[in-house]
């Protein structure tokens, strides 16, 4: 399914994802800081969509939102965030339901995102469990080998009876996909995927999380500062900078094209591998804030005239 | 042909961890030439951080050993003047500066241990240093706290420079910074690299970076010297396989680095398969 | 230096009802304490004449926490007490935080052997049950409140070298250490200019709950008769004097209980409070 299908299709495919306008404030030192201004976002089924920008953007606390895991008393909220057409801003018992089950998340560094003590096979029956709280468990066992399988685990039985500590960066970040997905959510959210590993382990982890994500079919909201790595695994980006969305485009569109000042201050700022040379440097320039630069036929769906 | 400012010759490094050996570095030589920037490719677990402890002086080799300007350096007990010469830009810049400690405070620490001319002779230097690295003079008051990590690098890079070195080494000094922080940071670099004929030792993971500002490479997998040679040799003609595989897992954002890479994408590719050990 | 140099601590510090509490109930105690000859109503008590005419009266207009049995006025007693309690800590925890900080930082900080060394010889000090340590002490010599506090400062500098020895250890990993080292500086720089400082909220906030806790053991040691001697004022003195009249003369004893109970709570609240104001920036 590619990109161009999506947008054609447009009015019909599913919106798994729908954010609007969504404004999120923490309190601060100097009264209350905003986080997000106003953010609209959209993942449809099967769709891979990218949140791009640098710390202090405001990426991770929608990731965590999405998720229900903000944790910050006095934070306030606005807007409104759909997960498969439910709204759940606001709503704890939502957001508590969808959690393991029909949304799932990956963090950037598995080891301290798994629970230290509790074995892998305890984490997978756990998870298990929210989609199906009477599974028996030889049931689990099963279901977790195969899901350990998928990701090109080949001892399961060891990986199962291990504790997080004991395994490698790669075998983790490998085991905590496999429990995201162990129940086949509609929403994958990814915050930094296998930022912490090597190169080499992070690419190899990406290419199996991608193919995984392909054949059971998830959407998939990850977040990264890496653009590299958007660039091989999205399908749509939405670049993201100081709370506000600045250019909206097809990952094709924008690593051909990007049209918005700090989108290519970004790029050009990435050192070249087939280059000798230090790339540049640009300050900080007020064009960086300009409004929203939306490619052809990227738009927010509520926004669409039906 | 200068004699190299840095040698290491032969040397190994062996930790004891839960009661067995841990090989951390294993018959390594390298130099580094006055001037030059070399730059050391690792993934984690290359025995690059052991490298750049046994040259600043953290530990004992094991065996082998290592010159700086022709003579034998040792660990700990190392004459005030030679710790001078061979300074530390660290990865992470929040701990790096004592939160205890104004900016002026700590870049003037290195002047105050080595006991640089009087108090006011001890200030001015700082206010030069700021300037240098790009930070406002005014900052001088100020904690890490108020600081971004950008700016908490460039001090403990004026904090670096006060000790008026000879070779520098960098540990992943941009890896934990946004990317147009990084390039800042990386141009900042490269101009006082420039400006002191200072020599570096560059170590970092990411090749990209290394392509643009070192004149020689040397790769490390576990513990053991890969393959070295100039910049542009290793780039176009890597020999072992292990760098051919770096060189094809990069993420890239421009499709002529697309192209460059896909010459080294059939040793990526058939990693991908395997599963961990 | 500062000990708190972000407005965002000092705020939690203030909305703490319990925090404020504290140091209320501390404030009170350290005024009365400081000028206890003007705030005290019958300063001439504190010492061994009361008066004859009101002995062991409860209390009234005249002796507002009663007298005790020779006619002292009860809660000119306890201001004097306060007093001494609060010398007594101070001079305690002047003398067995230092020694305690720089054993666990030297034991922090450097090779193995020093460490193991300088911690196994804190081990056997908090080894020893305190009472007993003290009753030992003032066995060997007599007792008095000098040498109570001698007593209370050996078995208390154990704790403090031990949190040094933990901040120490932690702090021993940022990279600021490592820079210091790396730019030539020295061992006692890196110790107390560089390390101590960091970790100077933490121990100063031990020190202030520590106040109570002194004062507690000070009383326990001389309710048992180990401490400050008649006719000095001294809170666990008076429960003492004052078991053998329950219930008759309540006062006796009731009142210097709660004296305690007021001093400790009163550092024990205000000193979690800034435990958790300093907690509010990690």
């Amino acid at each position: 399914m590619s990109a161009a299908d999506v947008l054609v299709d447009g009015r019909s495919r599913d919106v798994v994802l729908a954010v609007r306008d969504l404004r999120v404030a923490f309190p601060g030192a100097r009264g209350p800081v905003e986080a997000l201004r106003g953010v609209s976002i959209h993942v449809r089924r099967g769709e891979k969509v990218a949140l791009v920008g640098e710390s202090g953007s405001g990426k991770s606390t929608i990731a965590r939102l999405v998720l229900g895991l903000l944790q910050n008393e006095g934070a306030r909220i606005a807007g409104s965030v759909r997960l498969g057409g439910h709204e759940i801003l606001g709503d704890e018992s939502a957001i508590r339901v969808a959690r393991g089950d029909r949304v799932a998340m990956i963090f950037q560094d598995a080891v301290s995102a798994l629970n230290p003590t509790f074995t892998i096979g305890d984490q997978f029956r756990e998870v298990l469990r929210r989609r199906d709280p009477a599974i028996s468990r030889s049931d689990a066992g099963r279901r977790a080998r195969a899901a350990l399988a998928d990701v090109h685990l080949h001892e399961p039985d060891r990986v199962l009876s291990s504790y997080v500590f004991q395994l490698s960066g790669g075998m983790s970040q490998r085991v905590m996909i496999s429990l995201a997905l162990a129940n086949d959510p509609e929403l994958l959210v990814a915050d930094e995927p296998g930022s912490s590993l090597d190169v080499t382990v992070q690419a190899r982890t990406l290419h199996l999380m991608n193919d995984l994500i392909g054949r059971h079919g998830t959407s998939v909201l990850f977040i990264s500062h890496n653009l590299g790595v958007v660039r091989e695994f999205a399908d749509r980006v939405y670049v993201i900078y100081r709370g506000g969305i600045v250019e909206h485009a097809t990952a094709a569109q924008l690593f051909a094209n990007a049209r918005h000042p700090y989108t290519r201050a970004l790029l050009a700022a990435i050192p070249k591998l087939d280059q000798a040379t230090v790339p540049d440097a640009p300050e900080t320039r007020p064009d960086f804030a300009d409004p929203l630069i939306e490619h052809p036929g990227c738009s927010e769906p509520h926004l669409v005239a039906a | 042909m200068t004699d190299p400012l840095l040698t290491v010759e032969e040397v190994s490094k062996s930790f004891r961890s839960a009661g067995h050996d841990v090989h951390a570095l294993s018959d390594v030589s390298i130099s580094v030439e006055p001037g030059e920037c070399h730059a050391i490719i690792g993934e984690s677990g290359s025995g690059k951080s052991t490298l750049a402890g046994l040259i600043l002086g953290l530990f004992e080799p094991t065996a082998g050993l290592i010159r700086f300007r022709g003579a034998t350096v040792s660990g700990r007990r190392r004459p005030l003047a030679l710790k001078r010469a061979i300074q530390l830009i660290q990865q992470n810049p929040r701990s790096a500066l004592n939160p205890r400690r104004t900016v002026g405070q700590s870049v003037r620490l290195p002047l105050d241990v080595h006991g640089v001319g009087g108090r006011s002779l001890r200030d001015q230097r700082v206010t030069e240093l700021l300037r240098e690295v790009g930070l406002p003079t005014d900052y001088v008051n100020r904690t890490p706290r108020a600081l971004s990590g950008g700016e908490r690098q460039r001090v403990a890079i004026a904090r670096a420079l006060a000790c008026e070195p000879e070779l520098l080494v960098l540990d992943e000094p941009t890896s934990a910074l946004d990317v147009l922080v990084q390039a800042r940071v990386l141009q900042l670099l490269t101009r006082i690299r420039g400006q002191r004929g200072l020599a570096y030792l560059f170590i970092t993971h990411d090749l990209a970076v290394v392509h643009g500002i070192a004149d020689r490479v040397s790769v490390f997998q576990k513990g053991r010297l890969i393959e070295t040679g100039a910049t542009r040799e290793i780039f176009t003609s890597p020999r072992s396989a292990y760098t051919r595989r770096l060189l094809g897992s990069i993420p890239v954002v421009t499709e002529e680095e697309a192209r460059f890479r896909q010459r080294f994408r059939a040793s990526a590719e058939s990693d991908i398969e395997d599963a961990d050990a | 230096m500062t000990l708190v140099s972000d407005s965002a601590e000092w705020r939690a510090f203030w909305r703490n009802p319990s925090a404020l509490t504290g140091l209320a109930l501390v404030a009170l105690v350290v005024l009365a304490a400081l000028f206890a000859d003007v705030v005290a109503p019958y300063p001439g008590h504190a010492g061994p004449v009361g008066d004859f005419a009101a002995m062991s009266a409860g209390p009234s207009a005249q002796y507002l926490l009663g007298t005790d049995t020779i006619g002292r006025d009860l809660l000119t007693r306890l201001i004097f007490a306060y007093r001494l309690s609060l010398e007594m800590a101070i001079v305690v925890l002047a003398i067995a935080a230092p020694i305690g900080v720089a054993v666990g930082l030297l034991g922090g900080y450097l090779g193995p052997a020093w460490s193991y060394a300088l911690m196994r010889l804190t081990d056997v000090f908090l080894a020893i049950p305190p009472l007993v340590l003290a009753m030992s002490i003032t066995g060997f010599l007599e007792p008095s409140a000098i040498h109570g506090m001698m007593a209370i400062t050996m078995m208390w500098w154990p704790w403090y070298a031990r949190l040094a020895y933990n901040l120490t250890r932690a702090e021993k990993q940022e990279g600021y250490v490592l820079a210091a080292e790396t730019v030539g500086a020295s061992t006692p720089h890196i110790l107390f200019r560089e390390i101590l400082p960091n970790c100077m909220p933490a121990i100063l906030t031990k020190m202030t709950i520590d106040v109570g806790f002194v004062i507690l053991i000070a009383s326990s040691m001389s309710f048992l008769g180990l401490g400050a001697q008649a006719p000095t004022p001294d809170l666990g003195s008076m429960v003492a004097d004052g078991a053998r009249y329950m219930p008759d003369a309540w006062w006796l004893t009731v009142f210097p209980a709660l004296a305690i109970l007021i001093v400790v709570m009163g550092f024990n609240l205000l000193g979690d409070g800034l435990r958790e104001a300093a907690d509010v920036r990690g």
